[in-house]
């Protein structure tokens, strides 16, 4: 194995370590996803909405709440015992920190979304016909997209005095283009009349995806040094 | 001997604050250096600019030949860094965390590197054991042997006998010693002069961000830095 995909084992290796033996990550993600799955089913009654009305907007409020707080959790872990300065005076390979934490962050965050998709899929009454892949293929691309911006984020975040309150200011406005594509789209899967427009929702996401994940590859030293 | 330290004039800003001026630095290969001064003296500064953890504002800096600011990661392969926290994962064991650091450092023959350390630092019965139940003093050891692992030809540390007890300040002491002995170059800061200055080679003084005085280790005397800074003044007066 080469250096470059030996630090993105040891990175990945030892997030999952940690948060196996902690589970403060995954216990932040899916409590928090539930209970705003809980705050939208006491707002909107799934028996009176039509789910392409709600559902959208449930599911990724929650994901997108839940996945920041766990991003902050996951990154002032990092800064424990200040070993961020142990990684910066590593010769490790800037881009495979970035891939390796980048793939951590996302395997949490997919648990914790499945778990809270089984609750919506409870309270909204969604059954197979719903969970259609061009829906998995949104979740997949809004949740990389939004991961791999937030990992750098919450770096950031990690750097300046607010630290947590950071997150969210500087993340959401620049995951808005993706944010609005993948609801979009979810609204469209959920619609019965149709899908018209779904490809170019997921097209934009997909690009969105693409951008900001060499972006993120390219400027996380910049980000870890600074 | 090589020079492993070379440091020109050396500056950092911070905004516009100062907190180092102008600093110049050698340091071969088996010496040891101890930076002495009040907070704010710049001795933290220092061992973050050789650390790469924080660049030149001014001047030019060179590691085992290399200038930090054009091949960060090859001077980082020769660096070793201590600091008072220990840049260990609580949630890991021992091993875990050396293995994790062996791999950013590119370590070859990781399983054996991190035998030996451990052996070396005393840990390894508790080498399956988390970090969260280590005594501070096993930590720090836990610590040295993280910066050890690739062999560093320079080693940086800031304050580590921090939090010990006397025990473990000899103990790391001892460890140090035998780091020099093997050749690499230290700069250290710390307020514990008495377990650094029997085997440290120089002594640094620092004030205000500049170098006021560098002395050798053995005539140092007991005034402390404060003693020997007015002397540096006193100095400095009769001849202006």
């Amino acid at each position: 194995m080469n250096s470059f995909w030996r630090v993105v084992g040891a990175v990945l290796a030892r997030d999952v370590r940690a948060e196996w033996r902690r589970k403060d990550i995954f216990t932040t993600i899916v409590m928090f996803g539930l209970l705003t799955v809980m705050v939208f089913v006491f707002a909107f009654d799934p028996a009176r909405h039509e789910r392409a009305d709600v559902v959208p907007g449930t599911l990724w409020a929650s994901f997108l709440f839940a996945g920041i707080l766990g991003l902050n959790r996951s990154a002032s872990r990092d800064s424990q015992d200040d070993q961020i300065s142990g990684v910066v005076t590593s010769p490790a390979d800037r881009g495979a920190l970035y891939l390796g934490k980048t793939l951590s962050n996302l395997l949490f965050m997919v648990i914790g979304e499945a778990i809270v998709l089984v609750a919506v899929a409870f309270f909204f009454d969604l059954d197979g016909r719903h969970l259609a892949p061009e829906f998995f293929a949104l979740l997949v691309l809004g949740t990389l997209g939004f991961i791999g911006v937030g990992t750098i984020f919450a770096l950031v975040s990690q750097k300046t005095r607010m630290q947590e309150v950071m997150t969210p200011i500087l993340l959401l406005p620049v995951i808005l283009p993706l944010l609005r594509a993948v609801i979009e789209g979810t609204k469209i899967v959920f619609d019965p009349t149709g899908n018209d427009g779904l490809g170019s929702w997921i097209q934009l996401a997909a690009g969105y995806d693409v951008i900001f994940l060499i972006a993120g590859f390219l400027l996380y030293g910049f980000v870890l040094e600074d | 001997m090589d020079a492993v330290v070379e440091a020109r004039g050396v500056s950092r800003r911070y905004g516009r604050f100062w907190a180092l001026r102008g600093l110049d630095l050698d340091l071969r290969a088996g010496e040891a250096v101890a930076l002495l001064g009040a907070n704010g003296a710049g001795k933290s500064t220092l061992l973050s600019t050789l650390a790469t953890l924080a660049r030149p504002s001014e001047g030019t800096l060179k590691i085992a030949g290399v200038d930090p600011r054009k091949d960060p990661a090859k001077v980082r392969r020769d660096l070793g860094y201590v600091a008072h926290h220990t840049l260990l994962d609580d949630a890991l064991d021992a091993r875990e965390n050396l293995r994790y650091y062996g791999a950013l450092f590119g370590v070859t023959d990781l399983d054996a590197r991190v035998d030996q350390r451990l052996a070396e630092v005393g840990l390894s019965d508790r080498a399956r054991d988390r970090v969260e139940g280590f005594s501070r003093g096993m930590r720090q050891r836990l610590s040295l042997a993280r910066a050890l692992l690739h062999d560093p030809k320079l080693m940086v540390l800031d304050e580590p006998f921090t939090g010990l007890d006397a025990p473990g300040c000899r103990d790391l002491a001892d460890h140090l010693r035998k780091e020099k002995a093997r050749g690499a170059a230290m700069v250290l800061a710390t307020h514990q002069l008495d377990y650094v200055l029997q085997w440290a080679d120089r002594v640094v003084i620092l004030h205000l961000g500049r170098k006021v005085d560098e002395l050798p280790a053995n005539t140092y005397d007991d005034r402390g830095w404060a003693g020997h800074l007015t002397d540096v003044a006193a100095a400095r007066e009769a001849v202006s």
